[in-house]
């Protein structure tokens, strides 16, 4: 039985520009193309259609059909980690007192250390 | 590094059976050079911090369903927790799908190995679902209420108020099930117990509070257009700790201190 290969949900996309660029720079050129078309294809790959005749537990409907999206498992190359974790920072999420995550899609901005370090 | 990764195939076919419509958002719609760039880079952080507090509330969620299972808590009260878990790996994966769209995730370190919620040792199974039903059920999913409706308000993209829709239609009954746990297991619960609760709520509530506490910031991006709150979300969040945290405890036993609350919610 052939492994199935898996895509990135969500992935870490570094900068590719040093910290002092970014600062300036055009967002546009740091994104995704929409709809992340071009290469690396991060989205998810699609399931079938809602109401399909499909079964999928009978067959996989992807084995044998064509596949326009869903790319093989790949990381984002990282050539600027460094430099990207000093634009970036390393967010470390809110938590409990236990040391378990705060869950609940609350923050209406992005965590600060002062909100985060437990 | 917190990534997340994608089967596909027959798997994502049952979780989009379960819950469909998310392929039909406007997916690929967002314009973000119409956004300063530090509105871009935060909203990639907001969204981000998103994707992992949704992934921890399905973890939660999951230890609350095994813990109401073993202390014989009533089937479709158990059955609505696992539901909601998958409500929540649903919401993970149209934010991610979101958060890539705005150029990717930011870099958040956490160890996914303890990503379950910590209950007191030792403690019986009920207690221990009264405990994750307070911080996951009660404070946690009472706050994202108003967090996320001030957002949906704010928001200007079809795409992030179409994902923000979502997630809202479910957090109202993820707030809910926690209080209908303690209305279950309120004749089970101990004057000790119900004051141990208290404490647990009042702790959480303080876990939150640089939120809704710190200063203002002129300077600092306020993404709103594409997913953040302002002041009045704020606001919100504070009213949100008397009216649907602290009163709803109340009628179920459990009294928060209230000078405690008052000075948690100034």
């Amino acid at each position: 039985m052939t492994k199935r290969k898996v895509t990135k949900l969500l992935a870490v996309v570094a900068l590719t520009a040093s910290a002092p660029l970014i600062a300036s720079a055009d967002h546009a050129t740091l994104r995704a193309p929409a709809g992340h078309r071009g290469e690396p294809d991060l989205r998810p790959a699609p399931a079938p259609p809602v109401g399909s005749s499909l079964d999928p537990w009978a067959t996989d409907p992807w084995a044998t059909a064509a596949r326009s999206s869903p790319q093989p498992a790949q990381r984002v190359a990282r050539p600027l980690v460094e430099s990207m974790f000093a634009v970036f920072g390393i967010s470390v999420p809110r938590q409990l007192q236990t040391g378990a995550p705060a869950c609940g899609n609350v923050a209406g901005r992005a965590p600060r250390p002062v909100d985060c370090k437990p | 590094m917190f990534e997340l990764a994608w089967r596909g195939g027959a798997t994502a076919s049952r979780l989009h059976q379960r819950r469909p419509g998310g392929d039909d958002l406007p997916w690929g719609t967002l314009d973000l050079a119409r956004y300063p760039d530090l509105h871009g880079l935060e909203a990639r952080k907001i969204w981000s911090n998103g994707v992992f507090t949704e992934y921890a509330s399905a973890a939660a969620f999951s230890a609350l369903t095994t813990a109401m299972l073993q202390c014989g808590a009533p089937v479709d009260l158990i059955a609505m927790s696992g539901d909601i878990v998958v409500d929540e790996l649903f919401h993970v994966e149209l934010s991610s799908r979101l958060t890539m769209e705005l150029g990717g995730a930011v870099p958040l370190e956490f160890d996914l190995a303890k990503i379950a919620p910590v209950t007191t040792p030792g403690c019986r199974p009920l207690m221990r679902a009264a405990e994750i039903a307070i911080t996951t059920s009660c404070v946690s999913e009472s706050l994202s209420v108003p967090a996320m409706a001030r957002s949906r308000a704010l928001a200007a993209e079809p795409l992030v108020r179409a994902v923000l829709d979502r997630l809202l239609a479910d957090e109202g009954p993820h707030a809910r099930l926690g209080f209908w746990f303690l209305e279950w297991a309120e004749d089970e619960l101990t004057i000790d117990d119900r004051v141990r609760l208290a404490r647990l709520a009042e702790d959480t509530i303080a876990v939150y509070a640089p939120l809704w506490r710190e200063d203002p910031c002129d300077t600092c991006p306020l993404p709103s257009g594409l997913g953040g709150h302002d002041e009045i979300g704020k606001r919100a969040l504070r009213d949100a700790v008397e009216h649907s945290i602290a009163r709803p405890l109340a009628r179920h036993g459990i009294e928060l201190d209230a000078r405690r609350v008052a000075a948690l919610s100034a």
